[in-house]
């Protein structure tokens, strides 16, 4: 189990593209509540959570998401593993379109991408034990033996570092690192080959993030496993990814390799973002960019660039204007931004 | 200016006593940022909330000084805290929606504090009182509009009027912040004020904190579990754990040159930018439950690598290892 290797930014065919987002969009319709029903100019709100996103994962890397709050990241990890319907666009899985994959053929594809939650306080059943959490995968799967699933369970608590007499306990027996512990070992349970991992340290303490983070890089390289790695902090996804996607608006204003967007960012946000980040090494901090304002809604981007609000480089009228397209600058690093075209 | 001396705050509950803050000593000066950083349920909120004499029930606080100024806030009646609180000292909660109420206009809970401390006083009572007060209320109105625009709310004046919903998580955290400036106070409590907000508001927040600290010379605990923030932004930095400070010391020894063997797997277990990917340090264990820790020897013993059998029983206390450093462990006894 190897992983994909990097030739300058080209990336081993014979593995290949795994995943390929075309064109994604997930809107969400928002309708007036009964008050605002009554104001006949109120119509309904159109949310673009994820506005035409392209994408395209490898086997066996660890992609990065990251962007601040409300930019669409957990909306984009819940389409691609289809928990959400997509508005408009392809998701194509190992050659095959899913995105509008229905019965049989979507349950298939669910069991081998799979979601890790965000929190581990309220994505685990207070009312199931560890058993019950993992009975059920288990059995979708097509684990019928009770025998070979308790054998299963077993293995499966002992391999994320949980000891199998915890079988019987309830989730709030457990702290947040054991019940994130619990979460990623009810996504191993379906075999999956592509897991969502949603910020799946930030609820914990510091102290155990380096513990559940060890612990995916693990299993990441044991099961041959594809992750996309959501998160807002950034010194975490620098360190797990391979490549990075930076998101703003609904929109990918940044991709590259790791090393490309932390050391040699071009996007205005991107430069922004990594400004901001606090660090312990005084010789690490970089010169803070302060942002002006705050990120405006999804129900109305900016027209042009989404980021011309914030932005301290806005070329001119064109910014306002004309929507960036995600542009290849260099190998393998694209950039949406009127500064590079 | 502030000297916190063996603080002891006891939660009693069906599973025995918690000891949320035990033994804890902390001292601040004037014009300082002291940094208090600590893993959740550390006892930092606790800290915080016992400088104000605002421990919930059923906590309370058992034993302990905290002198304020010389004077110890654990012997003034309730109406004297009344008065040091929002006035002399004022605290920033870790929840907005503690200190914003959501039926009120953002600019009225601000003008509220200024009444409330009696911030612009009226001018004479009488026959002319119902004057008067229009005239005070108007004063208020621009006190308010100037204090939200030297948070950086823009618009003020279009603002005043906005309810907490309508503003974003910063500016909710902007209005808080214009609250608890409003009676210019000596001493801010900030309660993880940017843990909610992302980095780049996070950085607009921390911008305008040190801004404060430097025009009005106003001294800040800053309470964070991010090393990386406190690092940044304090003069000094004290590391808790399990309701005790086990190390603290300006900002360039302790993060420069952890002693506690809990600091130095802190940081070590940050994920850092650097060229050179390595594996995670992480520690061992889980973080401890309060209500079943042991009331001897040192509470990181069984997570600790550098302990030894002495550990378990040791009686210890804050150690002075170098000029203003203090570490509280075994090795430096
Ligand atoms: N079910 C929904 N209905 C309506 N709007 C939604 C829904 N889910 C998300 N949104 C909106 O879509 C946008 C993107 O939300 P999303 O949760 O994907 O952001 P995110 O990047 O994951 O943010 P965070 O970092 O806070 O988790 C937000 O403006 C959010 O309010
Ligand atoms: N109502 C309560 N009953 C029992 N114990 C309590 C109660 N409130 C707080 N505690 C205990 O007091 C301890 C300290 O709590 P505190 O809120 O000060 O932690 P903290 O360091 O602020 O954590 P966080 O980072 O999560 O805010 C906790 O371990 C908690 O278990
Ligand atoms: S006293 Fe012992 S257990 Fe505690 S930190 Fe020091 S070495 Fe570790
Ligand atoms: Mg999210
Ligand atoms: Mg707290």
């Amino acid at each position: 189990m190897h992983k994909v290797p990097l030739k300058d930014g080209v990336l081993d065919m014979e593995n290949g593209t795994f995943i390929q987002i075309k064109n994604l969009k997930k809107y969400f319709i928002e309708e007036p509540d009964l008050l605002t029903r009554v104001v006949p100019k109120k119509k309904k709100r159109v949310v673009k959570a994820v506005d035409d996103i392209n994408l395209e994962i490898n086997k066996g890397e660890t992609m990065g998401l990251v962007g601040e709050s409300g930019c669409g990241k957990t909306t984009l990890g819940l389409t691609i593993v289809r928990l959400y319907e997509p508005t408009d666009g392809k998701i194509i899985f190992e050659g095959e379109d899913i995105a509008e994959a229905r019965g049989e053929k979507l349950k298939e594809y669910r069991k081998r991408a799979q979601i890790i939650f965000q929190n581990p306080y309220s994505s685990l059943n207070p009312r199931k034990t560890v058993r019950d959490i993992l009975t059920v995968p288990l059995i979708a799967v097509g684990v019928k033996n009770p025998h070979v699933r308790e054998e299963r369970i077993e293995y499966l608590l002992e391999r994320v570092g949980l000891n199998h007499r915890h079988m019987d306990s309830y989730p709030h027996q457990f702290s947040g690192g054991q019940r994130q512990r619990i979460g990623i070992a009810r996504a191993l349970a379906m075999n999956p080959q592509f897991i969502v991992a949603d910020e799946p340290v930030s609820a914990l303490d510091v102290s155990i993030q380096a513990q559940i983070i060890n612990l995916l890089e693990e299993l990441k390289e044991e099961l041959n496993l594809t992750y996309l790695f959501i998160s807002h902090d950034l010194s975490v996804v620098y360190h797990v990814s391979d490549r990075v996607a930076v998101m703003y608006l609904g929109k990918i204003m940044e991709l590259g390799k790791t090393e490309d967007i932390f050391f040699n960012p071009v996007h205005p946000y991107t430069k922004a973002l990594l400004s901001a980040i606090p660090s312990v090494d005084k010789r690490k901090r970089r010169k803070r960019i302060i942002l002006e304002g705050t990120v405006p809604s999804p129900v109305n981007p900016p027209k042009g660039c989404r980021f011309h609000t914030r932005c301290f480089m806005k070329k001119g009228k064109i910014c306002e204007e004309v929507e960036p397209q995600l542009k290849e600058i260099e190998n393998g690093h694209f950039v949406a931004c009127h500064l590079y075209s | 200016m502030l000297e916190i001396r063996n603080l002891k705050v006891i939660f009693e509950t069906d599973r025995g006593a918690v000891r949320a803050v035990n033994g804890l000593d902390l001292s601040l000066e004037k014009g300082k940022i002291l940094g208090l950083v600590g893993e959740s349920g550390s006892g930092k909120s606790m800290t915080l909330l016992s400088i104000l004499r605002l421990v919930p029930y059923p906590g309370k606080i058992v034993e302990g000084e905290i002198l304020f100024e010389g004077e110890d806030l654990l012997k003034k009646s309730p109406s004297e805290m009344r008065e040091i609180r929002g006035k002399d000292i004022a605290m920033i909660f870790q929840d907005p929606m503690t200190t914003l109420n959501p039926v009120f206009p953002v600019g009225e809970q601000i003008r509220e504090s200024l009444r409330v401390h009696n911030i612009i006083k009226p001018e004479r009572e009488g026959i002319l009182g119902f004057l008067r007060e229009k005239d005070r209320r108007k004063k208020e109105y621009e006190k308010v509009v100037e204090l939200m625009e030297k948070v950086g709310i823009s618009y003020p004046e279009k603002r005043y009027f906005s309810y907490p919903h309508q503003f974003s998580g910063g500016m909710q955290q902007r209005a808080i912040i214009a609250i608890a400036l409003s009676c210019n106070p000596k001493l801010l409590l900030a309660d993880e004020p940017t843990t909610a907000l992302d980095v780049t508001i996070q950085a607009q927040i921390l911008d305008l904190l040190r801004k404060i600290n430097e025009v009005n010379g106003t001294s800040i605990i800053f309470v964070t579990h991010d090393l990386a923030v406190a690092a940044e932004f304090c003069d000094e930095i004290a590391v808790m754990y399990a309701g005790q400070i086990v190390e603290k010391g300006p900002v360039d020894k302790v993060i420069g040159e952890p002693k506690h063997p809990y600091t130095k797997g802190l940081l070590k277990s940050i994920p850092k930018i650097t060229r050179k990917k390595e594996k995670l340090y992480a520690i061992p264990g889980n973080v401890p439950d309060l209500a079943s820790l042991s009331p001897k020897g040192c509470p990181f013993y069984e997570r600790c690598e550098e302990a030894v059998e002495e550990c378990k029983e040791v009686e210890l206390s804050l150690i002075e290892v170098s000029d203003g450093e203090f570490v509280r462990c075994i090795k430096y006894l």
